[in-house]
Parts: structure tokens; sequence; C-alpha cells
């Protein structure tokens, strides 16, 4: 095997042809061993010598130590870097875990006519295996990011716990939150308490389950029904459960009806045909629209708005805010939805976790604009810091 | 210990998901896929509590003649079909026309094709797709059928499977009859699938269709609306808005090259300012303060700062 190779190298060698050097591969960083290796050589022709028309790669492993061409066709002349994603190990039947990888050896062949005959092959690579990666090194500032922020927000509850509560703006949609559900109860009419379409693992629907317990106590405080139409069934029994819990908190367990709170379907329009029949036929005097909403946003928002329901919504999918601005009375606009169970519950601990998000922001835009004026200067040092890396 | 326990499986989930997301190690993948089917077949049970709603909801309407008791009616009545012919019929798999692209005839006589006409997420979605192993019909060019399998015998590496637990491909494979001329095409189906699907496809999505286009009129209602000129922001807006549609409009762009030849394109020049600029800047504002404020939320969560989702008392 030695011995072809360095037969290879002298005829090479003494047609003139320039094999390429230094050829070094490697596991691809940051993945889980799926993306394979990565092969890096170098490539200098003589002065006055033949250049090649590609280059071919060629892989062995190291327990049979055959080389074979593992490229179709040969690499553009340019070129001195190839991802052999065939190293990565197979992906183990219906998990995501791998089998063994297989470790392997790099030639790159210089190829110097089409016809394949004029060729001259490196010196092989080091041995190299695809590996799962424990780490990913390109994540790194969202790493410190999280941790600083998590370090803010544990530092200014316990100051919150200690007393210094931090006072926040006043949000227009939240204050009237009680506005609605008292003109509700004057007029006779029932609140119908939308969620939106999302699950319960999203964190627009949990901010909403936060608010609608807020709605559920006024509601019962006030006597008026509070109608709940769920698009998913896991939703409907947390929303009961919360519901329950509003009722017995102000102490009134007879006021809860569980029918109340039902699921209709998970299907996105029909979802909407229906809570559109219930805003129709019912007339509630109050519509919450609050979670997770997509292109039936502005389908429930107008026909609340056609029954003349005073409108409160609110969603974190920024694409369904100027639906929800237009047709709504008040909207609370991505972070004020985030924003509402700790301004209602006016707990010093819950507040402290907006300032906590206010400071965050003042550092990201006070990045924004150093970074902005460094770009500017030609220093990508801000850019490149926060490159995102999937 | 009804608050206390819930508390402190989010702590440990949480932690564990958030640390997950920054190890690419093929078990840390691993671990996030088995959390996702867990919540998958919490979802199944939680969809039968949710059934038992719905039709207590409106066998009590109907039992009661309570207003508007005949839309329970056909809301039980359209449960009652659909899960009745899926049930006798044992599959939700609409009959589906291919092209094979690169039919091959193996040693042992039979054939396969890779039918990479679909793009699924994982092979678990139950119901959604043709699975591997499933039993199917191949009506060939000639009209001849033959009984076949869904990746059965298939050799790692040709199942379609590109690594990251999305199928881009299936491969279909059946014994006899004459393989069909390539781009001629020919139906794979899964026996007795035409009622369900027939449902699906007249039914169920015209229904749905129907919902959607409402958003064209109801779209026109609001921008009347919104962009009645009553202060300064909304003139604004107005003026903003009518600049975005002229721009979005060949003919008037036309006229404008036509009538100012001395500024061509100016309308869609400032179509593209408004929605690049101004826009996009208030959108990347909004972007950022959910990206923040969903943090704080989830740091609230993990943190056990904020309980109210969990609904019982401590």
């Amino acid at each position: 095997m030695c011995a072809l190779a360095l037969l290879t190298l002298i005829c090479a060698a003494a047609h003139g042809l320039t094999a390429p050097t230094d050829v070094r591969a490697y596991d691809v960083p940051n993945d889980d061993a799926g993306k394979g290796l990565d092969i890096e050589w170098a490539y200098e022709a003589p002065t006055g010598e033949t250049s090649p028309t590609g280059f071919h790669i060629l892989r062995a492993s190291v327990d049979e130590g055959q080389f074979v061409v593992i490229t179709a066709e040969p690499l553009d002349a340019d070129v001195t870097a190839y991802r052999d994603a065939m190293a990565a190990p197979m992906q183990r039947q219906g998990t995501a875990l791998r089998e063994e990888a297989t470790t392997y050896l790099y030639r790159v062949r210089a190829v110097y006519d089409e016809a394949g005959d004029a060729t001259a092959d490196s010196a092989q690579s080091n041995a190299a295996t695809a590996r799962g990666n424990l780490y990913h090194t390109r994540k790194t500032w969202m790493l410190l990011w999280i941790v600083a922020f998590a370090a803010v927000i544990v530092h200014l509850t316990r100051r919150a716990r200690a007393g210094h509560v931090p006072k926040i703006r006043r949000i227009a949609g939240l204050e009237a939150v009680d506005e609605a559900i008292g003109r509700a109860t004057e007029m006779g009419r029932p609140i119908l308490y939308v969620a939106g379409i999302g699950e319960v693992s999203q964190v627009a629907t949990i901010a909403s389950i936060n608010i609608y317990s807020h709605v559920a106590r006024r509601s019962g405080d006030y006597g008026t029904r509070l109608t709940t139409p769920c698009h998913d069934p896991i939703m409907m029994q947390i929303m009961r459960s919360v519901s329950e819990q509003a009722y017995l908190d102000i102490g009134r367990p007879d006021a809860y009806n569980a029918d109340d709170v039902f699921f209709v379907t998970q299907s996105q329009f029909a979802f909407a045909a229906a809570v559109d029949g219930i805003m129709v036929r019912e007339k509630p005097a109050a519509i919450f629209l609050q979670g997770v909403f997509y292109a039936e946003s502005l389908i429930l928002a107008e026909t609340g708005n056609s029954v003349g329901a005073i409108q409160i919504a609110g969603t974190d999918k920024d694409a369904q805010l100027p639906f929800f601005i237009a047709a709504c009375d008040y909207t609370l606009i991505g972070e004020e939805l985030f924003a509402a169970s700790a301004y209602l519950s006016g707990e010093g601990h819950l507040l402290s976790t907006i300032r906590a998000q206010d400071i965050a922001k003042a550092t990201l835009m006070a990045c924004l604009v150093v970074g902005a004026i460094l770009q500017m200067a030609g220093i990508d040092l801000i850019a490149r810091f926060f490159e995102v890396a999937l | 210990m009804r608050t206390q326990l819930p508390l402190a499986i989010c702590f440990t989930m949480g932690v564990l998901m958030l640390g997950q997301y920054f190890v690419p190690h093929a078990a840390s993948q691993d671990l996030f896929r088995r959390t996702q089917e867990w919540l998958q077949a919490i979802g199944v049970f939680a969809l039968v509590l949710g059934l038992g709603s719905l039709i207590h909801l409106h066998w009590e309407r109907i039992r009661r003649q309570s207003a508007n008791w005949r839309y329970s009616v056909v809301v039980l009545s359209g449960l009652v079909v659909m899960a009745g012919v899926g049930l006798v019929q044992g599959n939700l798999q609409p009959a589906r026309k291919l092209t094979p692209t690169s039919t091959r005839q193996h040693e042992d006589g039979t054939y396969t094709f890779k039918d990479t006409t679909i793009t699924l997420r994982s092979p678990t979605l139950a119901g959604r797709t043709l699975l591997r192993g499933d039993q199917v019909h191949i009506v060939l060019a000639d009209g001849s059928t033959a009984a076949g399998k869904i990746g059965a015998k298939v050799a790692d590496g040709d199942d379609g499977d590109d690594g990251d637990g999305r199928l881009t491909a299936q491969v279909v494979r059946w014994k006899g009859g004459t393989p069909p001329d390539a781009g001629t095409g020919f139906a794979v189906v899964r026996p007795g699938a035409d009622l369900f699907s027939w449902l699906f496809k007249y039914v169920q999505t015209p229904l749905d269709a129907t919902m959607f286009s409402l958003l064209a009129f109801f779209i026109a209602s609001a921008a009347f609306r919104a962009f009645r000129a009553r202060n300064l922001e909304a003139t604004l807006m107005l003026v903003a808005a009518c600049a975005v549609i002229l721009g979005l409009t060949p003919p008037f762009v036309h006229a404008w090259n036509t009538l100012a030849p001395a500024m061509p394109g100016f309308p869609t020049a400032l179509k593209d300012w408004i929605l690049d600029v101004p826009n996009m800047a208030s959108r990347r504002a909004i972007v950022l303060g959910i990206g923040l404020g969903a943090i704080a939320q989830s740091f609230r969560i993990i943190l056990g700062l904020e309980r109210t989702y969990l609904g019982g008392a401590d």
C-alpha cells in the first residue's frame, strides 16, 4: 500500500506534476457527528508549471486502508476544502443517536487532464473521526447573555423582596381589563376569553393563562359569566383548573361552571368559525384575545368588533399585531403580554423581572449603537460576537 | 405538595432543556426528541378528555333543546361521521398519485422507487402519511395492481432520512406487474382510503378555505377604520399605506414612469424604503421586546416565581 503511494508520488514527480500538500482532516465542530468530516489542503503550483484542472478526494478507513475516490466529479481547481458528509456515522433507527463512527484517512488527488490520466496524489492526512460535540462554541454569547440575565433577575428579585419594588409604566391595555369586565357586568352579557391556538409549551400561551386567572377572579367577583372555548385539549384542562382555583380564591366555588371552559377543535379555521359563531350568537360585551394567533386573528377581531364588544388583544406574533391594533380597542404589544401577569398581580418580585427586562433591553440597545458605529469604522468585533449559529 | 412537585419538575426540565440547546451531541438531541414525544403522548390522553367535553356539552344542549341546539346536532354528526369512517377504514391517508423517477428492478424480482414528493417532520406522525411497513396497493401503468410495502427491506441509507429526523423520501417496494415508464405515474393507494379522503378533500378543505377567504373582506373593513385620518399618527399611517399600496400596483407604477420620466421607479423605491427602513426598524424593536419578554417569562416559570399556570393552591 505504502509502496503504491510512493510509486504514485515518484511517477507524478517524474511527469513534473505537483501534488497537494498539508492535507488535514478534522471533525466538523459543533455538530452531533452528522455533518461528517472537513478536509483541507494546500496547493501551490511552481511557477511555469501546469495548473491542475481540479481535485478528487480519496478516502480510506483506518481498518481497511484501501483508498477510494469519493467525489463523483473533480472539485474546482481553486477549492482547498471539502466536507465529507458520508463520513458521518449512521443514525440509529427511531432515535437521534448514532452508530459508532469509522476513523478515516484522506488523500487529495490533483487532476491535470480531463481523461484523468495525469494525476498527482498527496500524502495521506491524519486519521479523523466524526464525533458528537458536547458544547456548541458558537452559542457562547447566548449562554453568557442568559447567565447574565438570570443573575440580574435573581438580584432584582431579592431587592424587591427586601422592599425595593420597582415602578413600571402604566399599560393601557391592562388597565382596561377591569373596565371591560365591569362593562360586561353592567350590560348583563358574558365575557369571552380566547387563549389562541398555541400549545401550552409556548410562552405566549402561558402568559395568556396568567391573564386568564386575573380575568376569572374579576368575573367571579362581579358574577359575570366567562366563556372560554379552547383550541387544545391540554389547554382546556389547564384553563379549567386555573378558573376553578380563581373562583375558590375569591370564595365563590359555586360560581365555577366547568362547561364554560370547553374544547372546540384543533383545526385552525374550524376553531375560528366556532368562536365567531359564539360571538355572533352570545354577543359578549368583552372579548379577550390573548396568546398565540395566526391568520385567524383578524377574522376573530373583526367579528368581535362587529358585535360591539370591547376587545383587548395581545400576542407575540408580530405579523398579527397590526390586525389586532386595527380591529381591537386595546392591544398588548409583544412584551406587554409577558409583563401582564406581573403587572396585574402587582407583586414586587414579579415586577422586578420586568425591570431586569428593561436593563437587558438597554444593554442590547447600547450594543446595537456601539456595534453600528464600530461597523462603520470597519471593526466587526461586536457583529462577530453576536453572530448566530444554529 | 400539589404545587411543589410540579415546580420541581418544571425547574429540572427547564434547566435540562436550556442546557440541551447548547449541547449538539446526539444524546442531547435524543433527549429533546423524546421530550417532544412525551408531549405528543400527553396530548393523546388530553384529546380524550377534550372529546369528552365536546360530546358532553353538545349532547346536553340537544337533550335540553337549549338555544341553537341544532348546531350541536351538526357538530356531533360531523364528529361521528369522520371518526366512524376513519375507524372503520383504519387509516387517515389519502390516496396519492406519484410519479416515479427512478424505478429500480432488484435481483429478487422486486421493484422499488423513491417517492420524494413528501417532507415529513417525523415518521411518528401516525395517520398523517404512509409509514414504513404499511401495506399498499400499487396501480400500475397497465391498470393491473400489485401489493407492496413502504420501505420494507430497504437498506439503510436508502430510506430518505437525511440524518436530522426529517424524512425527505420514502421507498415504495413491490413485486410483479409491469413497471411504469418514467413520467407516466401511478397511484399508491392504501386500502380503503377513499371515503375519508373524499370527506377531507371535499368537505373540510373547502370549509377551511371559506373561512380563510373571509380574511380578504375583513382586511378591507379593518383598513377602512384604521386608515381614517383622525390625528397625526393615523394620517401618517394613511399616507404610508397609500404609498405602499400604490408602489405595489403595476398600472400606477407604469403610469408614473410614463408621466414622470425624470423619476422612474419612484413609487417602487418609496414602497421599498418604507418597508425596509421605518417598518423594519419598528418591527425589529417589537421582536427584540418579545424575545426579552419571553426569556423573562421563562425565567419566572423555571425559577418558580410565576405559578398561576399551575392552577392549584400551595
